[in-house]
């Protein structure tokens, strides 16, 4: 049996276990001074900066503003141009004259620790003269608001309409449309380790050296010799064990051009590290949308179209331009058929913290308003809820299935392959759902309070454009993979390790995946949007069966054999029913290598066993999955309690399904942070109330339950391995199921949920306010 | 009252091997004098206000936050950091459990839960998973959704209590 499926342990996991994981804050070079950067304390200011006191601290070597830096490392790159967002606004490296959110980057200490340079911040005078701001979503459009940007004439950024068929010709058939306002709150991607960057000028070479935190290190190659004005070869980016991604480390920030444009001026090695505060308050924020919709249906609650608009919050800058809201836009109709659509993404700059994706980007909250509609039809209409969903999915015999309009990477928006039928039934077979219905009317009467959630989702995965691998097998027969797609903690060392000892018949052990290093491969688009299992997960696939042809064909000469005939097992190419006719790879590399000052021995084949290959997907693939919850509510304490969980996930074929249980029940408790905790908060006056995380909280052991987990396969035919990413799969659909769940247990009382994150205080006035209500409609 | 940038002499032994008179500022943190001083980088700081137990060290075998202890405050005590929690060159029985079960991935968090865990275990040999579930409810993984952790820490303590069992000939 191959190892391709199998639950291999990790390879990574020797040294992280014993201490031996090196992060960016493990790296010390000799003469390696250290960052710290003084951040706006207001929303909206014009500021004057005097740095004297300062500078004059001993142990301080250099103190950065605006003036100081270059003029092509002043403002961040736009990494995702679109030309509906007509005005794009990079963030600045460090503000110059003005701020726009708290915690934007005015100035750099340079000192001999950290210690120091936080000293020296303390000494900076920053005088604001304070602007109006403007932090609400909804009024940032109205009239006469203040605007983020006054060279901008609105701050609606941009309007993106997503449309098929004719939805007012449909709503005009409507038997009942459902209307919400729904409302997903601010949250944060929050890995453990916060952001980092190391630099130093590598004299030898005559290049920048920038050790970081990246899922895309060829992206910040690019930044970085742009804002420092050398040629990209000048530049290379390691990322040395990282402390978890989760989207927002796959941008660009300030501090990513900010140290190596210090380490070249000072011409020593430079550490920032970014300390969990900065990260609350600094680092790109995700989730705020506030959608207005509404769900037209027949007399049997068969979807006739959507349409609405939402408004998603930017935040003061647009770093990765409209990509979240538009995978949002994209998203809604999810598994179900929607003929007739039409929704506006509007993209409004607020006086806050950039947004960009985090781990499920723009899908969770899809998937939140798409069932929050389908949960009022049912209730509306009284249509149990997992046949309602069963009348509106798409059909097995409907793939590939067009959705009628332009995917986030301008192919037309088709689902490859996938059975919701199939997921939604195992679910509803995992939480025994009839039984569980029984177990709800009897308890009811008991006055206790369960109820029951399900959502299904889909997810884009494995997007291109490419990546690049090489491999070779080394003199010893040992294999070495480079690739581009740098690890923040998915287990791609081991994952990738198990395709090529299956492929090249080598054991496990002998296989190295390196990452992280720009010199590695040519080019690469990065780790995320689940893209570097699929996509880096193919061209390893390629890559091995090309070295497995290229042993063939070298081992058959050696052999005066037909590469027909030749079979690779145990590390050898052997003639098939002739074991004793056999080389080892080990000898093939020896052979095809020749001997040092002669000339080389098969000509014909060039020498050694060395390959490079690409995947380039013509489009991407999706995951789709369904969760399913029963939740019990105190109606008392409004305490709720998880009383089973389950995920059923369609990823296609799984190389690690050991990894990949991880990744589903690491997901959902970002999910479920997302659902009762997660959010950040401001006041009226931009300051943000969540700088801890006593005030930020996240899911722990005693929130997160035990998951149950199933998979359903649909191998996609878009990549060779019949891969779909499963990145983010046990993030999106969480928010919908447990608010389902939550809302279902409460509907004696008539609580609708259209908001998260929900607190158990946010239920207990929901409770009231219902009760109020029905007094007085008595 | 010491000024914050005065300097102490701390003595204290730390996985095993002494040291005396070691100078450091007061305001130093014990984390950063493991991790700048000692160059044992194994211990993580993931909030440094004492939320999140990434950097939990044990002192006198009692888990503690390195990042809201100073070094001066260390003065005198035995401290393990994941480095020192094998022995003899091999693994503690909760380091391999995590790897067998899958209880990381960036592995960020893992030296504090690694040490909460092991302090669990030699305070308590037999937890339910309420137990180990309440133990590690201070320390924050964003990667893993906690379930593997806790079965890793359920399996080290079974496997602990066999090996005990097996060396004394009683039954755990």
């Amino acid at each position: 049996m191959g190892l391709f499926g199998h639950r291999q342990v990790r390879a990574e996991d020797d040294n992280l276990i014993a201490g031996r994981g090196r992060y960016v804050d493990d790296l010390r070079f000799p003469g390696m001074l250290h960052v710290a950067i003084v951040r706006s304390q207001v929303a909206r200011a014009k500021i004057k900066v005097d740095v004297a006191a300062a500078l004059a601290l001993p142990g301080v070597h250099a103190v950065f503003t605006a003036d100081d830096l270059p003029l092509s490392a002043r403002i961040l790159p736009d990494c995702h141009p679109n030309p509906a967002l007509r005005h794009p606004r990079g963030p600045a490296v460090l503000a110059a004259g003005e701020v726009r959110y708290v915690g934007e980057p005015i100035v750099a200490i340079v000192a001999d620790s950290r210690y120091l340079a936080e000293d020296a911040a303390d000494l900076v005078l920053v005088e604001y003269d304070e602007m109006p701001a403007v932090i609400d979503l909804e009024k940032a459009i109205l009239p006469g608001s203040p605007l983020v940007h006054p060279d901008v004439p609105s701050n609606l950024g941009a309007r993106i309409p997503v449309v098929t068929g004719n939805t007012d010709a449909a709503f005009a058939q409507a038997f009942y449309v459902a209307r919400e306002r729904l409302e997903i709150q601010r949250g944060a991607g929050q890995a453990m380790e916060t952001r980092g960057v190391v630099a130093y000028w590598n004299e030898y070479e005559s290049r920048m050296v920038v050790w970081n935190v990246s899922q895309v290190p060829f992206v910040h190659r690019t930044a970085i010799a742009n804002a420092l004005g050398l040629p990209e070869n000048s530049v290379q980016v390691l990322n040395p064990d990282v402390g978890g991604g989760f989207g927002y480390k796959g941008l660009t920030y300030t501090e990513d051009l900010l140290v190596p444009v210090i380490a070249r001026k000072l011409g020593c090695p430079i550490k920032w590290i970014e300390d969990r505060r900065e990260h609350l308050i600094a680092s790109y924020h995700e989730r705020t949308q506030i959608h207005h919709l509404e769900m037209a249906v027949t007399q049997d609650g068969v979807i006739l179209g959507i349409r609405g608009r939402f408004l998603y919050d930017a935040g003061a800058y647009t770093p990765w331009g409209p990509v979240v809201p538009l995978l949002t836009a994209v998203n809604i109709p999810g598994p179900y058929k929607v003929p007739n659509y039409k929704v506006d993404a509007d993209i409004v700059y607020t006086n806050t913290v950039p947004t960009a994706p985090v781990r499920g980007a723009g899908r969770p909250q899809a998937c939140y308003v798409c069932e929050r509609l389908l949960d009022k039809v049912g209730h509306e209409l009284k249509i149990d809820p997992a046949e309602l969903r069963r009348r509106n999915l798409i059909q097995p015999d409907e793939f590939p299935y067009e959705l009628g309009f332009i995917s986030r990477d301008g192919t037309k928006r088709t689902y490859d392959s996938g059975d919701f039928p199939a997921l939604l039934g195992r679910g509803l077979a995992m939480i025994k759902y009839d039984a569980r219905r029984e177990e709800q009317t009897k308890l009811r009467q008991e006055g206790k309070f369960i109820g029951i959630g399900l959502a299904l989702c889909v997810e884009d995965t494995g997007l291109g454009p490419f990546e690049e691998v090489g491999m070779s097998i080394e003199l010893d027969g040992s294999v070495t993979v480079r690739m581009g797609t740098p690890s923040q903690g998915q287990g791609q060392r081991t994952a990738f390790a198990q395709i090529v000892a299956d492929e090249l018949a080598v054991p496990f052990e002998a296989v190295k995946v390196l990452t992280g290093n720009t010199d590695l491969v040519r080019y690469s688009i990065g780790t995320f949007a689940s893209r570097a299992g699929v996509v880096t997960g193919s061209a390893v696939s390629i890559a091995a069966k090309q070295l497995k042809q290229r042993a063939f064909a070298i081992g058959g000469t050696m052999l005066q054999a037909q590469a027909g005939d030749l079979e690779l097992e145990e590390g050898c190419v052997r003639v098939k029913g002739q074991p004793s006719r056999s080389v080892s790879l080990k000898d093939i590399v020896h052979t095809s290598l020749g001997e040092s000052g002669a000339p080389l021995p098969m000509q014909e084949f060039g020498p050694g066993m060395s390959t490079v290959a690409n995947f380039c997907p013509p489009t991407n693939t999706f995951a789709t999955g369904c969760h399913c919850a029963v939740v019990e509510v105190d109606p008392k304490t409004c305490q709720v309690k998880i009383l089973q969980y389950v995920a059923v996930e369609d990823f296609g074929n799984v190389i690690n399904p050991l990894i990949v249980d991880g990744q589903v029940i690491g997901g959902l408790g970002l999910g479920i942070g997302n659902t009762f905790f997660e959010k950040v908060v401001y006041d009226e006056g931009g300051q943000i109330l969540t700088g801890t995380f006593m005030d930020y909280l996240m899911a722990t052991t005693m929130d997160v339950p035990r998951v149950e987990i199933d998979y359903i396969v649909t191998p996609s035919p878009l990549n060779p391995l019949g891969m779909k990413g499963a990145g983010q799969g046990g993030t999106i659909p969480v928010p919908a199921v447990l608010s389902a769940a939550v809302e279902d247990a409460l509907q004696p009382f008539g609580v609708r949920l259209n908001h998260v994150p929900f607190s158990e205080s946010d239920l207990f006035a929901w409770l009231g306010e219902a009760r109020t209500r029905a007094e007085q409609a008595q | 009252m010491p000024m914050p940038a005065e300097r102490m002499d701390v003595e204290l032994s730390v996985n095993g091997r002494d040291y005396t008179r070691r100078q450091v500022e007061a305001r130093r943190t014990l984390a950063d004098f493991l991790r700048e001083d000692l160059s044992l980088t194994g211990t993580h700081l993931g909030c440094e206000h004492g939320a999140c137990g990434a950097c939990t060290v044990l002192i006198d075998d009692a888990p503690v936050r390195s990042c809201l202890t100073l070094a001066v405050q260390a003065n005198g005590t035995r401290i393990r950091t994941v480095e020192g929690l094998g022995t003899d060159g091999e693994l503690h029985a909760v380091q391999k459990a995590f790897k067998q079960h899958h209880a990381l991935q960036c592995g960020f968090c893992t030296p504090g839960f690694l040490t909460a865990s092991v302090a669990l275990l030699e305070e308590n040999p037999s937890p339910t998973e309420l137990e180990v579930r309440e133990w590690l409810s201070g320390n924050i993984c964003r990667c893993t959704g906690y379930q593997f952790i806790v079965d890793a820490v359920l399996a080290a303590a079974a496997e602990l209590r066999e090996r005990r069992g097996a060396g004394t000939g009683s039954p755990a």
